[in-house]
């Protein structure tokens, strides 16, 4: 395709870190099935598609010891690309514009291969090559990631992207998608009043397609190609192209047993096939995205957890405690919430212990070990030393098992290149302040985007690791001085001018959610 | 088409209906109300593509003895059992053909009326081609082609059905078994979802529909070689490359396109000026899932907008009944009227109120327009209104009754009814109703309409061949009833004496008799 006709020269793709693409969680899931995978910090990663960068670039910032290739179609995203790593003086990665239909044997082989909203937006043959890329430039035990459109979802979705069609195919980007977000809210408000099912389902949809930044919107609903496809027939097709099924990029929404006991009874009745059980449950939810893991077919893979491969994993959960009749040690029950708001009630000291410790370390990644440790010592009856024996740590694991396959954790397979305590001179990443001068979303070390209001953007910009915290509070007052810090809505508990006692107590709670917000730096 | 679907077709054949929408009486209204000139009914030269068992055409050709009938489709065995009861029932103005469309040529033709139901959309692309060909080329100038598909979004859930039934079937050998796989698919959903999430509730509500549908019709609507559901707008274009167009949509009637009210069709103006792309949109409002579109040649000049002055030489049709018994006609207090389908209307207009009323009174006739315009003149009159009733008035009435016919309250037809109304001294019911009757299937009356019967009204129709009068008729049933062939009850309580059952059945002919005719099933 011409650079001019090229629909990403003119409305660029947002590029943001994708967390479940990061070669520390696909490894994880990797040796938890059985896989020897390359570590993340010393791995070659190839990323198609890889728009601006906004994925790749953080991680090659973050695994100075891996080498990263970057691949895209349109010369615009790349240049931009190329400026940001540039500036971070990055020497592991490579940006180059290319065709994906047109990428040959001159790559090399890859530990990682990320390929994210690219195959159902391409034409077939070019899906078709992705596959065989991800066979032909993937090493032995390496891992694919590959993102499509699925259904059931798209069944109905693609319905409004054929609507939308009827907006007019003239005019500049802008006026199209002003257009289409016009009938999109024309449904929206027709359909509010509709309490059938249909109605409910389709103003649910247009709700979340309108909440949708406009690049995505564009490029999700507008461009030529959107193809979606059932999981089954990715996985056909990946087996054509002798690849095999390794895993979700989030393991929990492989099991059944998350559908409840009746579910799962039900599935295991209808089919023993791996396949054909995650699809079933596609249905069930509507699921409309699938982060699907390949690998080599001659891999060996179970299909069940591996607790033995937990000892090399770092995990971490989001968990708060929410109530409890007693104390951790005692057998009554306590009740946790996950992040997605499930909520789990326990009585097993240990149990509980453990959930009560991976929510105060949060968002600290745990090794097995040192949840062991934490477990007995949160366990022990008084005057009694811990029991962090081999039996302590066989529980520890067993439950962790259970934890990922309950979405509770999440496994990595690299230890935490962030730390949660603030030093005396702190530091983020050169490129979170880099990011942190032009945009709201800065990419935090868990590879996520974290969105930070202006003055928390200022104040980032300053943790170079040179200031200590005298240094620090000279600066932000200069800052205030200059008009630059907007104390907004006296947040921090300072009039509108300000105080350096305050801005000193301010200071302190900026670092705090900065290093809860795995943004801060050894 | 495939040898394959031939072959599917014989193994399960599609249990066909009449379908209502698709008769020529029909299509010829809604051509009259564009200004076209369609060939009447009566004398039409109609052909069916896709006839499977004849169940829409063998009606047709009972009903229009003068008009001629080719039905087509590439299934043996159906025709077999087409051309059996076309026999049966001594009809020689159908013919049934086994062939496979794609072998039609020159020589077919031309067509007056071209139907063809659940054929498009379970097809695959050269045979949709070859459809919309047979209809510009075997379709007469001022023809009407009736096609009906699958369209979105109503089908999207159903692509999801039809995919998932048939992955869990991938590896069934028989019909059978994957109709079983099918099925086990369908409960394993309806067991597991439970959530109170509209996804859940959608699923829940097209399950319970599949639920309820013969092996048959799940089969041929959801797991045979083809479906393809399309986009209104890609319909009109596939039609537009043969050189035909839109004439209107069977179930809107005299609408040429859906309405959802000012407010929001000013919006929709805004966005979008293609009238078939705001067609769609107007598609997505109303979650429509199948549509019934008629075609004409692009040549032909189509009316955007109906005129009363249509409605000239038409017959009307309406079971309007008032709400209240006593309707006074002289006052301008609002009366309401509600039909079979329980739809209301309510108006203060004197004269409106005197020909809904005298239609109410007529049905199951038809009333000619301008029989009706001069009955509820002098229904005024008579209540005391100076003669002559202005020109005004009678105008605003025919615009009312031209609403009342978009609004579907009033049925309008080209001809007058071919059933009798009222129940004759030696009542007749046509010859293919009693083959049906006496098959004990769903027989087809006169408005084209499926009819289950109960056992009584099937013997008794049976015996309607206009030699027996009612005295006869209530002979021969006792006879039956006496002989254990028929039920006859009282109180709970089975007659099987002759006198007994003769007495019983003489106080319920009349009545049974009455529902036959209002039911269209008792012909001249």
């Amino acid at each position: 395709m011409s650079s001019a006709a090229n629909p990403y020269d003119e409305v660029p793709f947002p590029s943001q870190p994708l967390p479940h693409s990061q070669p520390a969680r696909l490894g994880a899931i990797a040796a938890m099935f059985g896989m020897q995978p390359t570590p993340a910090d010393r791995c070659r990663v190839l990323e198609l598609g890889c728009a601006t960068g906004g994925n790749l670039i953080p991680l090659a910032d973050r695994h100075a010891g891996s080498t990263f290739v970057g691949i895209d179609y349109s010369q615009v995203q790349i240049d931009a690309a190329r400026r940001v790593a540039r500036a971070l003086g990055l020497a592991n990665i490579e940006l180059e514009c290319a065709s994906i239909a047109d990428l040959g044997d001159e790559l090399g082989t890859f530990d990682y291969i990320i390929c994210h909203g690219v195959y159902s937006w391409v034409p077939r043959d070019v899906q078709n090559k992705i596959l065989w890329l991800c066979r032909t430039a993937l090493n032995p035990q390496g891992v694919a990631y590959v993102s499509y459109n699925t259904y059931p979802a798209w069944h109905l979705r693609l319905l409004v992207r054929q609507a939308l069609g009827g907006c007019s195919r003239q005019g500049s980007s802008e006026q199209r998608l002003a257009q289409g977000r016009a009938l999109l809210e024309w449904l929206s408000s027709t359909m509010a009043s509709d309490q059938t099912p249909f109605g409910r389902l389709l103003t649910v949809e247009l709700d979340g397609i309108l909440r949708q930044p406009g690049e995505y919107l564009f490029h999700e609903y507008f461009e030529s190609d959107n193809k979606p496809l059932y999981f089954h027939e990715l996985a056909r097709r990946a087996a054509e192209a002798e690849l095999q099924y390794l895993g979700d990029a989030v393991p929990s929404r492989m099991f059944a047993a998350n559908y409840g006991p009746a579910v799962e009874q039900r599935l295991l009745r209808m089919t023993d096939d791996p396949i054909a059980t995650e699809q079933h449950l596609d249905v069930l939810c509507n699921r409309g995205v699938r982060r699907t893991l390949l690998c080599h077919r001659e891999v060996a893979l179970s299909r069940r957890p591996l607790a033995d491969r937990f000892l090399e994993l770092y995990f971490c959960g989001q968990i708060t405690p929410e109530r409890a009749e007693g104390p951790l040690r005692s057998w009554t029950p306590a009740t946790f919430a996950a992040q997605d708001g499930t909520k789990i009630t326990h009585s097993a000291p240990l149990v509980k212990a453990l959930l009560d410790y991976f929510g105060s370390q949060w968002p600290r990644s745990l090794s097995i070990d040192e949840a062991t440790r934490a477990v007995a010592e949160l366990v022990a009856a008084e005057g009694h030393p811990p029991d962090a024996s081999a039996r302590t740590r066989q529980l520890v694991i067993q439950n962790v098992v259970q934890f990922v396959a309950g979405g509770l954790v999440e496994p990595t397979s690299a230890p935490d290149s962030f730390t949660t305590s603030v030093g005396l001179r702190p530091r983020a990443s050169r490129l979170a302040r880099l990011q942190a001068q032009s945009s709201k979303g800065v990419t935090n070390r868990r590879h996520e985007t974290v969105h930070l209001d202006d003055d928390s953007r200022r104040v980032l910009g300053y943790l170079d690791g040179q200031r200590d915290r005298e240094a620090l509070l000279a600066a932000l007052v200069q800052a205030l001085e200059r008009g630059e810090l907007t104390m907004a809505g006296g947040r921090f508990g300072v009039g509108a001018l300000g105080g350096s006692r305050e801005l000193a107590v301010a200071i302190a709670q900026w670092l705090t959610q900065l290093a809860a917000g795995a943004l801060l730096v050894d | 088409m495939s040898q394959n679907l031939a072959q599917q077709y014989d193994a399960i054949p599609f249990p066909g209906l009449p379908v209502a929408r698709s008769q020529p009486d029909y299509l010829e209204t809604i051509a009259r109300l564009r200004g076209m000139q369609p060939e009447a009914a009566a004398r039409a030269r109609v052909l069916e593509l896709g006839c499977a068992v004849g169940q829409n055409l063998l009606p047709l050709a009972d009903r229009y003895p003068q008009a001629r009938f080719l039905g087509i489709d590439q299934s043996a065995r159906q025709i077999e059992i087409a051309q059996a009861a076309a026999r049966e029932a001594a009809l020689d103005n159908v013919e049934f053909r086994r062939q496979d469309i794609l072998e039609i040529d020159s020589q077919l033709g031309p067509f007056d009326y071209i139907i063809a139901h659940a054929v498009y959309s379970w097809v695959d692309a050269p045979v949709r081609d070859k459809l919309l060909a047979v209809c510009r080329d075997h379709l007469a100038p001022q023809g009407i082609a009736y096609v009906s598909y699958k369209t979105y979004p109503g089908w999207a859930i159903h692509d999801m059905f039809r995919a998932m039934m048939l992955y869990d079937a991938r590896t069934a050998a028989t019909s059978a078994e994957k109709l079983s796989r099918a099925r086990m698919f369908l409960e394993f959903l309806d067991a597991s979802l439970t959530e109170d999430h509209a996804y859940d509730a959608l699923v829940h509500r097209e399950l319970a529909v599949l639920a309820r549908q013969s092996d048959g019709y799940l089969w041929h609507d959801h797991l045979e070689a083809f479906s393809h559901p399309v986009y209104f707008p890609e319909f009109v274009q596939h039609a537009k490359t043969y050189q035909l167009q839109p004439a209107g949509d069977a179930v809107l009637g005299i609408r040429l396109r859906d309405d959802l009210g000012d407010e929001i069709e000013r919006q929709l103006d805004a966005i979008i000026t293609d009238d078939v792309e705001k067609e769609l949109c107007r598609d997505v409002v109303l979650n429509r899932t199948i549509r019934q579109t008629l075609l004409c040649h692009e040549a032909v000049s189509i009316a955007r907008s109906v005129t009363p002055e249509r409605l000239s030489g038409l017959y009307l049709e309406s079971s309007l009944q008032p709400a209240r018994a006593e309707i006074d006609l002289c006052s301008t207090a609002v009366e309401q009227f509600s039909n079979r389908g329980g739809t209301r209307v309510s108006t203060p207009v004197p004269l409106a109120k005197a020909a809904l009323v005298h239609l109410g009174e007529a049905w199951p006739d038809y009333v000619r327009l301008e029989n009706l315009l001069a009955a509820a003149c002098a229904r005024l009159e008579a209540a005391g209104f100076p003669a002559p009733i202005p020109t005004d008035e009678i105008e605003r009435l025919e615009n009312n009754l031209a609403q009342c016919a978009a609004g579907q309250v009033i049925d309008l037809h080209s001809d007058r009814p071919s059933f009798l109304p009222r129940a004759s001294d030696a009542p007749v019911a046509g010859p293919l109703v009693r083959v049906q009757a006496r098959r004990g299937e769903v027989v087809a009356n006169r408005r084209h309409e499926a009819v289950r019967l109960e056992m009584f009204d099937r013997n008794l129709i049976e015996l309607l061949d206009g030699t027996r009068d009612l005295p006869k008729l209530a002979d021969e049933l006792a006879v039956a009833a006496s002989e254990g062939r028929l039920t006859v009850s009282k109180d709970l309580e089975r007659l099987q004496n002759y006198d007994d059952a003769k007495h019983a059945i003489g106080i319920a002919l009349p009545e049974a008799l009455n529902r036959l005719a209002r039911l269209a099933l008792l012909v001249a």
